[in-house]
């Protein structure tokens, strides 16, 4: 539970403030939402909902990065930025569980299907715009 | 703006309310049965026509917040399953206006049209729930 103690030092934003995560790749969609092909069907492996619900409390992390930083907009975009290291992290490690059926490895150790990252791209592809700060 | 089931928040009756949704637009596995799935077990690789596939277990946000996911898979590539596909993307916009993610993947030759929706819903909504 974030509880935000407020001094005179914090000042209210003024107007609404919103970070927009964008992966550019254009098979991002296709990896978050999973696909049927013709020849058979990719699992869907959503990155971006495995982040939110299971490893960030966004809450917790933007009522702390507020306190330190003592600013809602210097702590919303710290905020905003965890949380973008925190969906390349699970594009890096997080075990999805479905079994290859074929080798296809650009990094070793990497087997796709299983985790999201073989050679990066979807991973470096993320464009982040923070506005309203 | 909070979403609101008939009674509760089971996948059964999120199955029920998109199943009456678009009953018009839905197609059938072999047998006649009518092509709506939960998931997990595996959904079938085929389908006559318009198949729903909904994940059993919804995603929990934020003590309140929770999400259903809700996967739309044409199989009937003529124009009037993209027409199906059409009228069932617009119904699930209309019954859920807001907290809803969409994702249209983009049309390919190797693989059918798809449409996925997330579809999120407040605690809030019902009192009387744990």
């Amino acid at each position: 539970m974030a509880r935000f103690v407020l001094n005179k030092s914090v000042s209210l934003p003024k107007k609404r403030m919103t970070t927009t995560y964008h992966w550019t790749v254009d098979y991002a969609a296709e990896v978050h939402e999973g696909s049927f092909y013709l020849e058979g069907r990719e699992m869907p492996r959503p990155w971006v909902d495995v982040t939110v619900s299971e490893y960030v409390d966004l809450p917790s992390i933007m009522g702390d990065r507020i306190r330190q930083t003592k600013s809602f907009k210097d702590g919303f975009v710290s905020a905003s930025l965890d949380l973008a290291q925190a969906f390349g992290d699970v594009i890096d490690d997080y075990d999805w569980g479905y079994e290859s059926d074929y080798e296809k490895t650009y990094r070793t150790g990497v087997n796709t299907w299983q985790f999201i990252t073989d050679s990066g791209a979807l991973r470096d592809s993320l464009d982040v715009k923070t506005r309203g700060v | 703006m909070s979403q609101l089931l008939p009674t509760d928040n089971t996948v059964l009756n999120f199955r029920s309310v998109i199943a009456t949704l678009l009953n018009d637009e839905l197609g059938t596995f072999s047998g006649g049965v009518k092509a709506i799935w939960i998931e997990p077990p595996s959904a079938p690789s085929t389908a006559n026509g318009l198949m729903a596939v909904i994940s059993r277990y919804s995603r929990q946000f934020s003590p309140d917040l929770y999400q259903w996911k809700l996967t739309l898979i044409q199989f009937d590539k003529s124009d009037q399953g993209v027409a199906a596909l059409d009228r069932a993307i617009n119904k699930v916009r209309r019954r859920f206006p807001s907290q809803r993610r969409d994702s249209i993947l983009d049309y390919r030759d190797e693989s059918y049209p798809q449409a996925s929706f997330s579809i999120g819903f407040s605690r809030i909504a019902y009192p009387n729930l744990r």
